[in-house]
């Protein structure tokens, strides 16, 4: 009956030994395969909350771009609307990307205010603005070329979009620019672009959000239009910002709220290593 | 069967060594990615701390400056600019009763108008648009879109609109500042009953600046415009800065030793974001 060479107790004794020794090992297998995949959760979800993180303390660094109260806004309750609290366009396009309900947005504004122009001569024909444009400081040879600019006025902001990218400056030109809706700066009225005497250029404005797939975007704006929005980070189910500003000293910031479940987030906190003034020194002092 | 039973135990430890193996592999690329974001955050601390280093070192040059501050952490390597503009030497402009931009050029000082004009005030009456005016705006001169129409004034002033005088204007002598934003048009008489700094953003005008017995020091600063005062009281003494030039009448009495508004040290004007 039994083959030659073996018993039968030789036999069970054989398949018992590699029954638990294959069961043994099967397990291991299961458990390091589970930690390999507890590990990937785990190391996934660092991955996103540290480059979230990076995403939107690069936020809270771009609003230190300038020292005055202007760049950085929080869209509560996934309503991303532009300072005149008209809805921006991703808020009614595509369904997939229209931010996730229940989380918040962000939307921080970069100025380059080394290459700050001055206007003189202005002449205003209806929402447009003609007017002589000088360097402040020293001829732009050679820099970015910039279409978006902040215009400053004594009680507020207008967002001016040049005709054509300037890219260098090094004597006073005539410009044309035009104004609409904008993310950051306030609405005015056409009769205040003649009262714009300081520009400063905008190097980017963009919104931080979540889409309903859970990934974080990031939306470039230009005046009214958003001209770009990318998918940065896959899996994010939290995303809510919070302004906090200190009691005893001029600093301000931003509290984070991240997570990539429903259950768990972590708390970040960021804080501009400027002060906010308002901006009659830049305004008012020359050159 | 019995080789298979024997290779069966090598299978499953092959098997397991395989796994262990995708496990430090994975191990290794995921904390190296992570490894990379966490020198991203350091190196930004880093940059972050450094970049306004400079401005608490003695040795700065005046005027506008800007400069780098660099991070290397790992294989992340990070750099943030900063800008500021530094008060230049003022001990020429603090000996002249009159500063003018157009000669002093980058010795003109800089003053803190956010100390000057806050407390803001509110308009006396509703804001209006620019009406006419007895003067010629200079062109590169500051203003504001609202104007606040005055007749009287009993309080200090601190207004982010124009302010128009169109009548004779009495300043009751409990009144130090008058300030604007933007530009000051006083058309009429404006009589002082005590020392006072009169400050616009833009230009001032003044039509005829008078005042009762008292030799009074007045102090008349347009930050990016002129001052032009038509007829003044010779009893008054005047200390003038201007951006863009003086216009005073002859006979006017000027005063070097009046002291001029708090200076502004330095006026840090951004930093770039970490590249």
């Amino acid at each position: 009956m039994s083959a030659p060479g073996y018993c039968l107790p030789d036999l069970l004794v054989s398949i018992l030994v590699a029954g638990i020794i294959s069961t043994a090992c099967a397990k291991l297998a299961v458990d390091c395969s589970q930690s390999l995949m507890n590990a990937q959760r785990e190391d996934r979800r660092t991955a996103i909350l540290l480059k979230s993180e990076i995403l939107a303390g690069d936020s809270v660094r771009a609003n230190d771009t300038s020292p005055w109260n202007i760049g950085l806004r929080i869209h509560k309750h996934a309503k991303i609307n532009f300072s005149d609290g008209s809805l921006n366009p991703v808020m009614q396009g595509n369904q997939t990307l229209r931010p996730k309900s229940g989380t918040d947005a962000l939307t921080s504004a970069a100025l380059v205010t080394k290459h700050s122009i001055l206007l003189v001569n202005s002449s205003r024909h209806g929402s447009r603005l003609r007017a002589t444009a000088c360097p402040r400081w020293q001829p732009l040879v050679a820099t970015p070329a910039y279409k978006s600019f902040l215009g400053l006025l004594p009680d507020g902001f207008i967002e001016l979009i040049a005709d054509q990218r300037i890219s260098s400056l090094q004597q006073c030109r005539t410009l044309s620019f035009s104004f609409n809706r904008s993310m950051i700066a306030g609405t005015s009225s056409p009769e205040a672009l003649l009262s714009i005497r300081a520009l400063v250029p905008i190097s980017h404005i963009h919104t931080l959000y979540v889409d309903r797939r859970g990934q974080l975007r990031l939306i470039s704006h230009q005046g009214q239009r958003n001209i770009e929005n990318q998918p940065l980070v896959e899996g994010l189910n939290k995303f809510t910002v919070k302004q906090w500003r200190a009691s005893l000293h001029p600093l301000s910031g931003i509290s984070l709220l991240i997570g990539t479940s429903p259950r768990e987030a972590v708390n970040v906190s960021f804080a501009s290593r400027l002060s906010r003034v308002p901006s009659f020194n830049f305004l008012l002092n020359r050159p | 069967m019995d080789r298979g039973i024997a290779a069966f135990p090598l299978v499953v430890v092959l098997s397991f060594a395989l796994c262990a193996a995708a496990a430090s592999w994975h191990s290794f690329a995921a904390s190296s990615m992570n490894s990379m974001l966490m020198h991203g955050l350091l190196a930004r601390e880093d940059v972050d701390s450094g970049v306004l280093e400079p401005l608490t070192q003695p040795g700065i040059t005046d005027g506008f400056q800007c400069w780098d501050a660099d991070s290397t952490r790992g294989k992340i390597e990070l750099s943030r600019g900063a800008c500021a503009r530094l008060n230049s030497d003022n001990s020429l402009a603090a000996q002249l009763p009159i500063l003018d931009g157009t000669v002093l050029g980058k010795s003109f000082p800089q003053f803190d108008y956010n100390s000057i004009l806050f407390p803001l005030s509110a308009c006396p009456s509703a804001p209006i648009g620019t009406p006419n005016l007895a003067l010629t705006l200079s062109p590169s001169a500051a203003r504001s879109p609202t104007s606040c129409l005055q007749t009287g004034i009993t309080t200090s002033i601190r207004l982010l609109e124009n302010l128009i005088l169109t009548s004779d204007t009495n300043v009751s002598s409990a009144v130090p500042v008058v300030a604007t934003a933007g530009f000051l048009d006083a058309q009429a008489s404006l009589i002082v009953a005590s020392d006072i700094q009169i400050i616009a953003g833009g230009d001032l005008h003044i039509r005829r600046l008078y005042s009762g017995q008292e030799p009074h020091a007045i102090t008349l600063i347009s930050g990016t415009g002129v001052v032009l005062i038509e007829e003044v009281d010779p009893k008054l003494r005047l200390r003038v800065a201007a951006w863009l030039g003086a216009f005073l009448p002859a006979g006017a009495t000027l005063d070097s030793q009046i002291p001029l508004p708090k200076p502004l040290a330095t006026q840090v004007l951004g930093l770039s974001i970490p590249r």
